[in-house]
């Protein structure tokens, strides 16, 4: 198991900075084969009832902590975590290595990319294909004129809503009072998004994890801080010609 | 933070913008964009028009961007780095409207049916203006956004249904033309992904659900876009098209194209000195190359180019400088001496003019509206070495723009100890 303090980072990395990494032209010219080799390829006949698409995602996935616990939640589902920072990237990886050769036959339905999720999610993932994004403690960027950096906006929400099937879920979750209500009022606006029912919420077990899962949450945690969660579907733009 | 010593100050940079030129849809004038100033000529009545601004600020005070007609209307919108939006009344060259971004311009459209204005600035952000209440809001409503790129290619289908924008990270989106453009157009109906380097420009052809783009890479390609399908590509860079056009240089790249009313298609390129002539099989849905027209002036590459409703095919080269103010924070009286330095700029400005029709090119006095229009739209006489000159220098500066820049470790971080994140306000 690879050691944080070997691929420690800075918090904060610059979304707008121009990128260094490959990104695919688009969804079908990514080769997932690598990324999940228990799942490609598909020989025996049960296999063709697999779902060979990728499902989940979490955006920003810093340590990997959640989609480790997801991991054996949904052990059916193909996901990804996606992480600006090069060295954070590199210990998921390890890390999903150790945690394969550890359990057998276990997280082989996890990876990491590194990416900036809010320019390329189209290049890796086709209309309607997404189920649930996560957006853990997301960087509030304080500043006034930074606001338009936030990972949800309204303009990035369109992009959202597109590789997002309807009826899937999206998942937020931050500590910043103030991140949290604008979070909240972004996707209320949003015509193609609505949010979960307080009977949904209770019901649906990836809400638990949002606080407990990862490093972030822990620490929120240790530091009895509060956190504001905003969880939303996307559904069927409304045919209300009076606009949202 | 104050401004820091010398030449290590964030460059007040001098780059030079391309000059546009633009044909009225009715055939009634052309005109000619260069630097801060329009230049217009009237085909009709054989004589220059000059443009009234009863707007504040009165003219462009900077560099003019992206220019378009609108199809019914008789409007004209004009866009520029100095920030401002002019909607202009195109049968009387009065200035309808003016209004102020945040940030630069980039690209302009006008909605199919003229309803409404779309503006795109350089970072990625698109806002839309109701053409029809001249005096409704006048503060920008933002409809859409790529995330932090410039918007290359901007156009409304001719369906009315979809808004397309193309920008510097290979991506061309098609949206959802929303019921009211003012509360955003959400709904993104697909991607068309296929381009290697970015789109430089996107335009709609015929009625059939086709749509051709242009690319950094070379490549000239033909979507469905209901779907997002590649139905075309032609590949610039392939063998047979240099044998062609026996082009060399490794800059070149497909920067524009207009949609003639007869169906075919003229793409223009950097750094290459003609205009290549392409036509679009709507059965097939293939692209061919037709013809290449070689230019007169050797050395000068096209840098806008137009059709007009008779058939002519309008190309302009030349250049303005910029009247870049850097990062200083800027105050009224700057802007008023800018203003006044890029009028003067666009004054002096030389372009070459020049008319191809049916494949050929047009002599000096058989172009329409003859010498007083080549006077018009061109300026004061001068050689062609300042246009090409000029020219050159536009080219390499889109180019720097939309290209992604390889910056070395050292430059990196001396570029962030360099910046400069002060608000600048009006």
């Amino acid at each position: 198991m690879p050691k944080k303090r070997f691929y420690r980072a800075r918090a904060h990395s610059n979304p707008l900075s121009d990128s260094q990494f490959p990104v695919p032209v688009k969804p079908d010219e990514f080769d997932w084969s690598e990324h999940f080799p228990a799942f490609f390829p598909a020989t025996e006949p049960e296999d063709n009832a697999k779902d060979l698409k990728v499902r989940f995602a979490d955006i920003g996935c810093g340590f990997g902590g959640l989609i480790v616990k997801l991991a054996l939640l949904f052990p059916e589902k193909l996901m990804v975590g996606m992480e600006l920072r090069d060295k954070v990237t590199e210990y998921v990886k390890e890390r999903i290595l150790a945690l394969r050769e550890q359990y057998k036959g276990q997280y082989e339905n996890i990876t990491v990319l590194r990416t900036n999720a809010m320019k390329y999610l189209p290049n890796y993932f086709e209309k309607g294909q997404l189920e649930k994004m996560f957006f853990l403690f997301p960087d509030p960027h304080f500043k006034e004129k930074n606001h338009r950096r936030r990972i949800i906006s309204t303009a990035l929400l369109a992009e959202y809503a597109y590789v997002m099937a309807i009826g899937g879920i999206l998942y937020t979750i931050t500590d910043v009072q103030e991140l949290g209500e604008w979070m909240k009022s972004t996707l209320d606006s949003h015509p193609l998004f609505e949010p979960l029912t307080a009977d949904e919420l209770e019901t649906d077990v990836c809400v638990e994890l949002l606080s407990t899962a990862t490093e972030e949450g822990q620490k929120v945690e240790r530091n009895q801080g509060t956190t504001y969660r905003a969880i939303y579907r996307r559904i069927v733009a409304p045919k209300d010609p009076a606009g949202a | 933070m104050e401004e820091t010593g010398g030449e290590e100050k964030m460059k007040a940079g001098k780059s030079m913008a391309p000059a546009l030129i633009a044909a009225h849809p009715d055939g009634s004038c052309v005109v000619v964009a260069v630097g801060a100033a329009l230049r217009i000529f009237n085909l009709l009545r054989e004589e220059p028009v000059q443009v009234q601004d009863d707007t504040l600020p009165a003219g462009h005070g900077d560099v003019i961007r992206a220019v378009a007609f609108d199809l019914h209307n008789s409007l004209f919108a004009s866009v520029g780095d100095d920030k401002l939006v002019k909607l202009w009344d195109a049968t009387a060259w009065t200035c309808i409207k003016t209004v102020r971004l945040s940030k630069k311009a980039s690209a302009v459209t006008f909605s199919h049916d003229s309803a409404w204005l779309l503006v795109a600035d350089k970072f990625g952000i698109v806002y839309v203006f109701s053409t029809v209440q001249h005096d409704a809001i006048h503060k920008p409503v933002l409809i859409l956004a790529h995330c932090c790129s410039i918007i290359t290619g901007l156009c409304c289908s001719p369906d009315g249904k979809y808004i397309v924008t193309s920008d510097r990270d290979f991506k061309i989106r098609v949206t959802k033309f929303p019921e009211n453009p003012l509360t955003g157009a959400h709904d993104i109906h697909t991607y068309c992904l296929g381009h290697t380097n970015f789109v430089a420009c996107v335009a709609f052809i015929g009625f059939q659900g086709l749509l051709i783009s242009g690319g950094g890479d070379a490549t000239l390609r033909l979507w469905e876009y209901e779907t997002g399908a590649l139905l075309d590509t032609f590949d610039t860079t392939d063998e047979v098209c240099i044998l062609i056009i026996q082009h060399t240089s490794i800059d070149f790249f497909l920067s524009l194209f207009r949609h003639a009313p007869s169906g075919g298609l003229s793409v223009g390129c950097c750094r290459f000195e003609g205009v290549l002539l392409f036509a679009c099989d709507m059965v097939e849905r293939q692209l061919s190359l037709l013809q290449v027209s070689f230019l007169w002036s050797e050395n000068a590459p096209p840098t806008s180019l137009s059709f007009d409703s008779g058939g002519n095919l309008w190309l302009v080269s030349g250049a303005a400088e910029t009247v870049e103010m850097g990062d200083e924070f800027v105050t009224p009286e700057a802007l008023a001496v800018a203003q006044v330095q890029a009028q003067g700029i666009a004054r002096a400005a030389v372009t070459h003019v020049q008319v191809v029709r049916d494949c050929v090119l047009l002599g000096g006095t058989s172009v329409p509206g003859g010498e007083l229009l080549l006077h018009t739209l061109q300026g004061h006489q001068a050689g062609v070495q300042d246009v090409t000159a000029a020219t050159e220098a536009a080219e390499l500066a889109m180019k720097n723009l939309l290209s992604k820049r390889q910056y070395t470790a050292e430059q990196r971080e001396h570029r962030k100890r360099m910046r400069n994140d002060k608000v600048v306000s009006l």
